[in-house]
């Protein structure tokens, strides 16, 4: 059963072994200490690879070739005249290694499972999210290549590996080659995020699954709870994960994005993705919604753009259900979330329309419905995942 | 690509009293020790690597 982040979600992923705690020491301990930044960055590079090492075994060969193919290709990003070949290439690899991760097709057609068993333990979901905001990035412009150590922090990193978050290539390179000194409180609210996503985790998400979580076999109103407690227990178990990689991201000094914020006060499915999976959200909004958006706002000027930002939504959200999963529920759960923010933009448009901004201030304002929208919304959010694991 | 340490200039290094320090370092050991204890009914791997 996968959940939540597509991956990692149901069972413990790398949190359980000691391998995971000695590279997360190794690395509080060896980037805090070096203060001259591109032995840091060569540092923190060598214990991600000694990680995948632990993970993988003889198959980090087949992984380092990969990625040193990829390291070269986008190397040539600077070449004007090579970069629509190189996106095509990219992407039509890195989709097949997606393609191959999702699906037991390939697996089987190949007749061992080692490239599927490969792309699980690095998280390739993850990965291939990473690949394609590097690519975009240096398609754009924005920056110049990463070196090889840069490569391997940005694209696996050990904390980040099992269940994000799913940094930004910008955020990455913006970040200090040093970081400033953490103080006592500072560490502290660290190791608070690490001991309380473990909590989370093993304590909080394990009670609610085993009080309350049957498959959804339970009846009638049990059935209506467990459609609640199932979306607790992906926020416990999901949020714990990223609270830890957040706690040690600060800890080690290597920028680490939030990937929640407080998902049960969401007024509406567009404030959810602002709260839930955050890092996700930001990459559909980067990297499918708003090229999506531009491009077919450039070649239809006279379409409503109303409509071209549903079908935008539309678009995105699919993809967003097949990265999580090449199933019928994930694909419905897209669906619903793409239908629900699609009527979210109507609803909000329609009533800057018929209100003034006064009348649409006391709207917000309105504390009861407020309470409502946030039930409407966790409520609505609750029955799309119910619905992937109902036709899992 | 590789960018210069960034600087901390603003407030000392120890912001804290030791009670609290103490106290919350506690707090942070309790909650480990009782993932520690669950983890093994979680996922029993946890236990057979130690």
């Amino acid at each position: 059963m996968q959940a939540g982040g597509g991956e990692g979600a149901a069972n413990a992923l790398f949190i359980d072994t000691y391998y995971f705690w000695l590279i997360a020491i190794a690395g509080i301990v060896a980037l805090r200490v070096l203060t001259h930044a591109p032995t840091r960055q060569y540092a923190w590079a060598t214990l991600n690879l000694l990680f995948l090492w632990f993970v993988l075994g003889w198959l980090i060969v087949p992984l380092l070739g990969g990625g040193a193919v990829l390291f070269f290709l986008l190397r040539d990003y600077q070449r004007p005249n090579h970069r629509l070949f190189l996106t095509v290439l990219i992407a039509t690899v890195a989709s097949a290694l997606f393609l191959a991760h999702k699906s037991a097709f390939f697996g089987h057609v190949g007749g061992d499972l080692w490239l599927q068993q490969l792309l699980a333990a690095v998280g390739f979901s993850f990965v291939f999210l990473r690949i394609v905001d590097v690519a975009r990035a240096l398609q754009d412009g924005r920056g110049p290549p990463p070196g090889p150590a840069e490569l391997v922090n940005y694209l696996v990193p050990f904390h980040m590996l099992a269940a994000g978050p799913i940094q930004a290539y910008d955020d990455f390179a913006r970040q200090p080659g040093v970081p400033t000194p953490l103080t006592t409180r500072e560490t502290l609210d660290a190791a608070q995020r690490v001991a309380g996503g473990l909590f989370k985790k093993f304590v909080l998400a394990y009670a609610v699954r085993k009080v309350f979580l049957t498959d959804l076999q339970a009846d009638g109103i049990w059935f209506v709870l467990e459609v609640q407690m199932l979306l607790l227990w992906l926020y416990l178990d999901f949020s714990a994960y990223s609270d830890i990689a957040v706690g040690l991201g600060r800890l080690m000094g290597v920028a680490t994005p939030e990937n929640f914020d407080r998902p049960w006060l969401s007024r509406n499915l567009i404030d959810f993705w602002d709260r839930w999976h955050i890092s996700l959200s930001h990459w559909i909004r980067r990297n499918l919604f708003i090229p999506i958006q531009l491009n077919l706002m450039r070649r239809y000027p006279r379409t409503d753009p109303v409509l071209i930002a549903s079908l935008a939504i539309g678009v995105s959200f699919f993809m967003a259900g097949i990265w999580h999963g090449l199933s019928p529920g994930w694909l419905l759960w897209g669906a619903m979330h793409a239908i629900g923010l699609v009527a979210v933009r109507l609803y909000t448009g329609w009533l800057q329309k018929r209100r003034s901004p006064a009348e649409i201030a006391a709207y917000r304002d309105n504390r009861i419905l407020l309470l409502v929208s946030r039930a409407a919304t966790i409520e609505y959010a609750a029955i799309a995942f119910a619905v992937v694991f109902m036709l899992k | 690509m590789f960018r210069p340490a960034a600087q901390r200039t603003d407030e000392p290094l120890r912001d804290i009293s030791r009670a609290e320090v103490a106290f919350r370092s506690l707090l942070i050991f309790v909650q480990i020790g009782a993932a520690y204890l669950l983890a093994e009914q979680v996922s029993p791997f946890f236990y057979q690597q130690f």
